[in-house]
């Protein structure tokens, strides 16, 4: 029974992650803390799972598709990858109660972020275009990889935003090299997490299943789903999440 | 060299083409991810099955691993030093920070 309900907390947070495109791991560690009582660093271990997960399955179609710009991936991940292993190292310092008041700042930006919506650059490839603005991306992507390794999100809400309207590249191909960064990113925090026993099975297989399941479908209905009304229910899960988040971090319940 | 970049030193970019590099890494992402489901949903129907688990989350953890060995193998091929260099420091980066875990 907690392993169909854990399949469908990761379905779900897929499913609307990927609608939303901002990822589910913002959804996932939230939901493994508030709903199942998962200690911290097993929720963060899980949710890393299923990001390297989500990030498998739509980098691949990217990939086939030529969206991803491999060049800049490589030279964003050099620091999003060394940000990450220092947030995994650094997570198992950290008191938990301060591992939820850090997340509660993340689901905060989260929410500002799909409130803002992101733009600022151009939507689809229309041609030869400059990147700009590339110490920028560099130091965003050090900082999304230590809130990777801390927290276990993605960071592809973070990510987004910068190649976009920071750095100028079309909106379709930062959704996509975006897609295939997370997952290296994430994988250097699993890494980390599954060495120090923190990926437990019995939570981490079904949530990684369910978010593989829900984010291939959501990919595929996005289109169809009016996305409005999903941004504005999930920016008041989100805002509930933090103040939720911010409340355990006070309230000595953290675990 | 990938889609026609130098990696976002100020040059104009044209976005879109797919190279050899683009098609062998989503072939291996998606064997990947399949055989990963696959190996998850048979845990989940038997819990008995826990090993078979370990070897879905094995893939998972896995794949960026490989997707950078491909990564270093295609570019070297192509001769395209810089971005082999780069794959390759990354995988690096990505086996230190695994040691770095267990130690």
């Amino acid at each position: 029974m907690t392993s169909l309900a854990l399949l469908g907390l990761g379905f779900g947070a897929g499913f609307v992650g990927s609608i939303v495109g901002i990822g589910g791991g913002v959804f996932i560690v939230p939901g493994l803390l508030l709903l199942f009582g998962v200690p911290v660093r097993q929720a963060v271990g899980a949710s890393l799972l299923g990001v390297v997960a989500t990030s498998a399955g739509s980098a691949a179609v990217y990939l086939g598709e030529g969206r991803v710009d491999m060049p800049l991936a490589l030279r964003l991940e050099v620091m999003a990858v060394g940000g990450a292993i220092a947030g995994s190292l650094g997570a198992a310092l950290v008191p938990p109660h301060v591992l939820y008041l850090l997340f509660s700042a993340a689901v905060l930006y989260a929410a500002a972020a799909l409130v803002g919506g992101g733009t600022g650059g151009p939507s689809t490839v229309t041609g030869p275009a400059e990147v700009r603005h590339m110490a920028v991306g560099m130091g965003a992507s050090a900082g999304a990889g230590v809130a990777s390794g801390l927290l276990g999100i993605g960071g592809g809400f973070a990510k987004v935003p910068i190649l976009h309207a920071v750095m100028g590249i079309p909106l379709e191909v930062a959704t996509a090299t975006s897609s295939f960064m997370v997952g290296l990113t994430a994988s250097a925090s699993a890494w980390i997490y599954w060495a120090r026993g923190d990926i437990v099975l019995v939570y981490a297989a079904p949530v990684a299943l369910g978010v593989l399941a829900g984010s291939t479908l959501g990919s595929r209905v996005s289109r169809r789903v009016p996305g409005l009304w999903v941004r504005l229910v999930l920016v008041a899960v989100l805002l509930y999440v933090a103040a939720e988040m911010t409340w355990r971090a006070f309230g000595g319940t953290a675990r | 060299m990938d889609a026609g970049t130098d990696g976002g030193r100020g040059d104009l970019r044209p976005w879109g083409d797919r190279t050899p590099t683009h098609e062998r890494l989503a072939l291996l992402l998606r064997w990947a991810t399949r055989a990963a489901g696959a190996a998850l949903a048979v845990t989940l129907l038997d819990r008995r099955l826990h090993l078979v688990g370990l070897v879905g989350v094995g893939l998972l953890l896995a794949a960026p691993l490989l997707a950078m060995v491909v990564a270093v193998v295609q570019y070297a091929r192509e001769r395209d030093w810089s971005e082999a260099g780069l794959a390759f420091v990354l995988l690096i980066m990505l086996l230190v920070g695994a040691w770095l875990g267990r130690a």
